[in-house]
């Protein structure tokens, strides 16, 4: 009697045991897999912001295309939005934001130039028909902040 | 007597061992059951967002690479700043070659070249909320601004995403 009823226990924590080993396993891995999936999930707005990024750039083309003043004009340091004026790109100061979602801005800097008149970041002489341009998109992901980003020279190659 | 009572522990403690196991197996399968259906669910929501990504880009690097090339844009042969735009791009203008890119039968972006139609470039997954091109028609530069609003139906799930991408293009030319 002794043995069986220490046998019937043993079978009962077993069955606990295995149900919880397997139940945590099988919650375990549902989360994983649902971290997986959010992070591909989010593969939509890497695209997205890859194609933001190609448009900031040509976009600055556009203003330079307009008049180098444009770009010439631009405060060094300070970060620019793009901002659709009717039928124009056109940069502003105002933080603009696409889809409620995705934040692109530029930064203007000053390029030198060497004697030999290649672009030097320590010495050299401003040139002020080459302008250095650091594009970044940033948008909120899952609580935290993903950031693609690009520079470009534009030049002056229209007055 | 003793024989009797090792009878009726033996029945109770099988009683209770059924009955948490049922509960603990009801549970269990629920558990299991659900997570199967959130893979199936989730994999139907990736394989939407993957269709929208590769209708997006098949649509506007194809665009970005023939505005590019293109010699001018035909203006009388587009219509700009309308949810469905159309471009006609004139690619060499010597022999005559135009592309023109336009939703066709409202769920699709379909190419024509030299006015023959030449296929469609959005997956049969994926439809067309908009298809907006603004003409930047600068001093120095001309540019085409491309907006494209994708609709994503996920299945089993009954739920639509929408995204939007952006580009803009300017004429190399």
């Amino acid at each position: 009697m002794r043995r069986n009823i220490f046998k019937r226990g043993i079978s009962l924590i077993e069955v606990i045991i295995g149900v919880a080993i397997i139940s945590l396993s099988t919650i375990y891995i549902s989360q994983a897999y649902g971290g997986f999936v959010a992070a591909s999930a989010d593969n939509v707005a890497r695209v997205q912001a890859t194609f933001l990024l190609d448009e900031g750039v040509e976009a600055v083309k556009t203003l330079r295309g307009e008049s180098w003043t444009k770009v010439a004009s631009t405060t060094v340091g300070v970060p620019y939005y793009l901002i659709w004026n009717t039928d124009r790109w056109a940069a502003t100061t105002t933080p603009q934001v696409t889809d409620g979602r995705f934040y692109r801005t530029m930064i203007f800097s000053t390029v030198n130039r060497d004697a030999s008149f290649n672009i030097s970041t320590t010495t050299g002489t401003l040139d002020n028909g080459t302008r250095k341009v650091d594009l970044a998109v940033a948008w909120n992901e899952k609580g935290s902040t993903s950031t693609r980003s690009i520079s470009m020279y534009v030049f002056n190659i229209f007055n | 007597m003793k024989h009797i009572q090792t009878k009726n522990n033996k029945a109770g403690m099988t009683l209770i061992e059924l009955v948490i196991y049922f509960s603990l197996l009801a549970v269990l399968s629920a558990v299991v059951v659900s997570s199967i259906f959130s893979l199936f669910k989730s994999y139907a929501s990736i394989k939407v967002g993957q269709d929208m990504e590769t209708t997006a880009i098949q649509v506007l690097d194809r665009m970005t690479r023939d505005i590019h090339d293109a010699d001018s844009i035909l203006v009388n042969l587009s219509s700009f700043g309308i949810p469905s735009s159309y471009v006609t791009l004139s690619m060499n203008s010597s022999a005559s070659e135009t592309i023109k890119y336009y939703v066709a039968s409202t769920t699709k972006i379909a190419v024509d070249k030299n006015g023959v139609y030449l296929g469609e470039l959005s997956l049969s997954t994926v439809k067309i909320d908009n298809f907006l091109i603004r003409y930047i028609n600068g001093t120095s530069t001309q540019a085409l601004k491309i907006e494209l609003g994708l609709i994503g139906e996920v299945r089993n799930a009954s739920t639509t995403i929408y995204k939007n991408f952006y580009t803009t293009v300017q004429l190399r030319d």
